[in-house]
């Protein structure tokens, strides 16, 4: 069954990336206090030297380009980031129930962002800091690489990966990273890291526009590499060998899958935390309109993903306004019945379960 | 067209293959034989390029096999595997489209999608082509997969000969259909396709191979020129197990049934 058999690839594209930007708008509008929308105009027309229609507010035109705008955008990126992740995961493990949160990719990262944030201005690296703002991304990515080369490790065995094994795994390297990011929260002086809840639920709050470009370049970068795999991934379903022999590198493939991966998801996590779910569910969706070659999995995952998450953020600070809510609670809630009733439809249509690897 | 020589393939200690020489030439239908856990399938996998053999080489078209890229090896030779699991939805098109992944870079040409479609009606299959790959019978889906190597090796202008192996591809499926895939791979040859078959059904092997390669405990027990020319005493000692020839009335050929029970 697909919804959307009928309709081209670039329809949906054209309508998501109309719905997408909609959102956008609609995200920096609302929160503790709501822009009206003659003043995002406004701010723009000032912003470019024309003339403003009414009175220009500074606050509010501070509030809106320094942190809603910037906060939108680190939501459209990451949003896109992991779910384009849970789909090559997902092709890559050829296993539907395969996300960065579960295989420790993104616990990692957040192990090596928080051990950065503690560590990092102490001697221990004196000689990485001609890295700059860069060490905390390379050292997430260092987390969750390692992270998730444990957990492919211990569950593929000669080609292919034993689901019980990888998730398995994949618990107790999320507890072993949790324990790690836990345990330097306490001993953090700097606020945000202190915050356990930053990383364990992920939080937008804190985006600023150098971390939005950070994230925006690997981002573009690793999503531009992915969709050429996307060929190889579809092969890659029928079995290893079986891609081989449709001529292609399988091991050079995989490893440079999981770096990539690896990269797009640590990168995003050092800056907003680990969020769970998403990366799980959108691809899914996707399926379930139309079909799983891997092209219009990873196109259809960066615009949906983005979208989810815009509006994810957006429930986050409205549920519960003027307060805010860690993001995470909202995908969780959201994510977890979609699963479910991913698990129970794939029963009842299949029977044979789907989720053997 | 395609040599081995010498070929020996030792995994953790054990030689799973050992030193086997054999010349194989186009357009003929060549049937590996022999019991569970003979090397059947590591020699094949040899012979395609997808393991690498321990020591001695092979050669496909005077050139070692090793020095062949991946994509090269591709567009030469298809493998079809026993059984197929395929985790996400996907449509029997897309599975045969993926035979062409050699032949085009981003979107298939007229040419691949005029193949696939060619490969569906060889297979008799073209009214399932939008249904879901995983709601097809197991019969069906193995045609699908066929459909999907055909496609891979299927002319496009391109000279020189093709190589179409077989692993086991009808191990799981009724008589039907096993008498119709080989029927359509033993038509193959008559295009001076090579096929090269793991087979296990010994009567279902005579009635289409030119030629019977038999293994034991990863040696070369013995290669017939002629399928006439076996006996039953190559086969009681490949396969541990009493059987007499009689002659197939329809073709002549011997057909092998088994000898009062099995004694230990």
């Amino acid at each position: 069954m697909k919804l959307l058999k009928n309709i081209k690839y670039g329809t949906i594209y054209a309508f998501l990336s109309v719905l997408l930007f909609c959102l956008i708008i609609l995200s920096t509008r609302v929160g503790a206090v709501n822009i009206p929308y003659d003043s995002i105009i406004d701010y723009f027309r000032d912003v470019l030297g024309m003339r403003t229609y009414g009175e220009i507010n500074p606050v509010l035109e501070g509030l809106f380009f320094q942190i809603r705008l910037p906060r939108t955008f680190m939501c459209f990126i990451v949003g896109a980031a992991l779910s384009v992740s849970g789909a090559l995961m997902q092709s890559l493990f050829r296993n539907p129930i395969v996300e960065p949160g579960l295989v420790g990719t993104s616990a990692g990262s957040a192990l090596g962002a928080s051990f950065m944030f503690v560590f990092g201005k102490t001697a221990l690296f004196a000689g990485a800091a001609f890295l700059g703002e860069l060490m905390l991304p390379v050292s997430a990515f260092t987390g969750g690489l390692i992270a998730t080369m444990i957990v492919y490790r211990f569950s593929s065995y000669l080609g292919k990966v034993n689901v019980a094994t990888m998730i398995l795994a994949g618990i107790a390297v999320n507890a072993m990273a949790a324990g790690g990011t836990g345990f330097l929260s306490y001993i953090a002086r700097d606020p945000q890291a202190r915050s356990i809840t930053f990383w364990n639920l992920g939080t937008f709050s804190g985006a600023d526009w150098k971390s939005v470009v950070i994230v925006a370049i690997s981002t573009a970068v690793c999503i531009f590499l992915a969709y050429r795999y996307s060929k190889q991934l579809n092969a890659l379903q029928l079995g290893e060998r079986e891609a081989g022999y449709l001529g292609f590198n399988v091991e050079r493939m995989k490893i440079q899958l999981i770096l990539i991966n690896t990269l797009m998801v640590s990168i995003a996590t050092s800056m907003v935390g680990v969020i769970g779910f998403v990366g799980l569910t959108v691809p899914h969706m996707l399926r379930l309109l139309k079909g799983s070659d891997n092209r219009y999995l990873i196109i259809g995952s960066a615009l949906l993903g983005a979208i989810v998450m815009i509006v994810a953020d957006m429930a986050a600070r409205v549920v519960i306004a003027p307060a805010e809510m860690p993001i995470g609670i909202i995908t969780a809630f959201i994510g977890a019945p979609v699963f479910l009733f991913l698990l129970y439809r794939n029963r009842k249509t299949q029977g044979k379960g789907g989720f053997i690897a | 067209m395609l040599k081995a020589d010498n070929v020996t393939f030792i995994i953790e200690n054990q030689k799973l293959v050992e030193g086997i020489s054999l010349e194989f030439k186009p357009g003929t239908f060549n049937v590996i034989m022999g019991q569970n856990g003979a090397g059947k399938s590591t020699l094949l996998r040899l012979l395609a390029g997808s393991s690498r053999a321990t020591e001695g080489e092979i050669t496909l078209f005077g050139r070692n096999i090793k020095n062949y890229k991946e994509i090269e090896l591709a567009k030469i030779r298809a493998v079809l595997s026993q059984h197929y699991e395929i985790s996400f939805p996907i449509t029997v098109q897309d599975v045969v489209m993926m035979g062409r992944y050699p032949h085009f870079k981003n979107e298939p040409g007229p040419v691949d999608i005029e193949i696939m479609e060619e490969t569906l009606r060889l297979m008799g299959i073209e009214n399932l082509k939008e249904r879901n790959y995983d709601t097809l019978s197991g019969g069906e889906a193995q045609k699908a997969q066929m459909a999907r190597v055909l496609s891979q090796i299927r002319h496009d202008g391109g000279s020189g000969g093709k190589i179409l192996f077989l692993d086991e591809p009808v191990s799981q499926l009724d008589i039907h259909y096993q008498y119709f895939m080989l029927q359509v791979a033993k038509k193959l040859t008559r295009e001076n396709v090579l096929v090269i078959a793991v087979l296990h059904d010994l009567n279902l092997a005579l009635n289409y191979a030119d030629n019977i390669i038999f293994l034991k405990k990863g040696k070369l027990v013995s290669e017939f020129a002629s399928v006439y020319e076996i006996g039953s005493d190559i086969i009681n000692k490949v396969f541990d197990i009493e059987m007499e020839s009689i002659t197939n009335p329809f073709s002549s050929k011997p057909y092998f049934i088994v000898k009062g029970e099995m004694t230990q």
